[in-house]
């Protein structure tokens, strides 16, 4: 349970926190916290979105949910890591997996916020592609929110080092472009996590199609020009 | 000169990083502890300056601050996670047991008969009940999310 006070030490005294993980304080304590935060968050919320479907598509994806975005940070984090130290970054890995682990954090966090309310449409509507879109919405805003968070922890953790600075800044802005992609193709990869009525449970959907082709079909079929199969 | 009562705790405030209803709470404890102290300090005799040194020297500031700050800090945040995710966490529970595998309420009047649906619902109806400082809030959205729950299963006319 101590684990999961960190998030409002994160939230309240971010400067602080991000103080810290320049200096390497506390390193490991800080990361094993926000990883097991953040997995207990990410599960109640895939819990919540496969529950419009079946109970083994909710187990199922309150264990994809996590395991998603623990991939995603594992592919993308040697890139930021490598890429900061070519313009003069003086942080470790250890030091640039925790900044991502507070990213990632804060998006749980704010799927756990959300969850109230996407609960509350599962219950009062059946409407599959709004269900689908009412969550990508949701991860959108926690996803920006998380990255900003991340940027912001940036400028504080790389402050020593002032010679290539600008460039450290561009370098993250691509990162976060690069860690979108990577974890849309992955999300897409590990679908389904809502399941499509109708269809049987099943725990990876054939490949495939494209997360982004997906989702304009589904604004679509939510504005009347055709019906997504 | 010795200081007073509110000046102490200012002091202690000063030191503490928490939320601010959390920090009222504990001020106001402290200040009852601070008065009981200081009435047995002047029927000891002592003058008002002397006991209100004499208390504040035995309390510590700096230690008490430290202690608090350590004992409270992240639990504010961890309040609010409970009371989000224990409502919803529950209603699940609830339509797992209601609701057949595939997500529809078909047929959940055979569900009644079965003792798993009632040991469950026994569970999470009770588990509200264990108490946590924002469970006002929580009890107020596991009531929500029940009856929508229970209303959908048994009439669709709430649903879109």
């Amino acid at each position: 349970m101590r684990n999961l006070t960190i998030i409002e030490t994160i939230l309240r005294n971010r400067g602080q926190f991000f103080t810290e993980i320049r200096e390497g304080n506390g390193l490991g304590e800080k990361m094993r916290a926000m990883l097991i935060s953040s997995i207990a968050f990410f599960a109640l919320y895939g819990a919540v979105m496969g529950s419009s479907h079946s109970f083994w598509q909710a187990l199922s994806s309150a264990v994809k949910l996590p395991l998603l975005f623990l991939a995603t940070l594992v592919v993308c984090a040697p890139t930021l890591y490598f890429f900061n130290l070519i313009f003069g970054s003086n942080q470790s890995l250890g030091q640039n997996v925790a900044l991502m682990l507070s990213a990632i954090t804060v998006t749980a966090v704010l799927l756990l916020s959300f969850a109230p309310v996407v609960l509350f449409f599962l219950l009062t509507t059946s409407h599959y592609q709004f269900f689908k879109l009412l969550n990508v919405g949701v991860f959108t805003i926690s996803g920006i929110i998380g990255v900003v968070f991340l940027s912001h922890g940036m400028r504080i953790v790389s402050y020593g080092g002032k010679e290539g600075a600008s460039a450290r800044r561009n370098v993250v802005r691509l990162w976060i472009l690069l860690y979108a992609f990577v974890g849309s193709q992955m999300a897409w990869t590990l679908r389904p996590f809502i399941g499509a009525p109708g269809l049987p449970f099943e725990l990876f959907r054939q490949l495939g199609g494209n997360f982004y082709a997906n989702i304009f079909a589904s604004i679509g079929e939510i504005l009347g020009f055709f019906v997504v199969r | 000169m010795s200081p007073t009562v509110d000046e102490v705790l200012s002091r202690i405030r000063a030191r503490l990083d928490l939320e601010a209803e959390t920090e009222h709470e504990l001020l106001e404890e402290i200040r009852a502890h601070f008065e009981a102290a200081l009435e047995d300090a002047s029927e000891r005799g002592l003058s008002e300056a002397e006991a209100l040194a004499h208390v504040a020297e035995r309390f510590g500031v700096e230690e008490v601050a430290e202690e608090l700050q350590a004992t409270h800090a992240g639990w504010g945040a961890l309040e609010g996670i409970a009371a989000a995710a224990l409502p919803v966490l529950l209603a699940l529970l609830l339509r797992w047991t209601i609701f057949a595998p595939d997500g529809t309420a078909a047929g959940w009047q055979e569900r009644l008969n079965r003792p798993a649906l009632w040991a469950v619902a026994l569970i999470a109806l009770l588990f509200p009940l264990v108490h946590f400082p924002r469970r006002r809030y929580a009890l107020v959205a596991w009531g929500i999310f029940w009856g929508l729950s229970v209303l959908v299963a048994v009439t669709q006319a709430v649903h879109w």
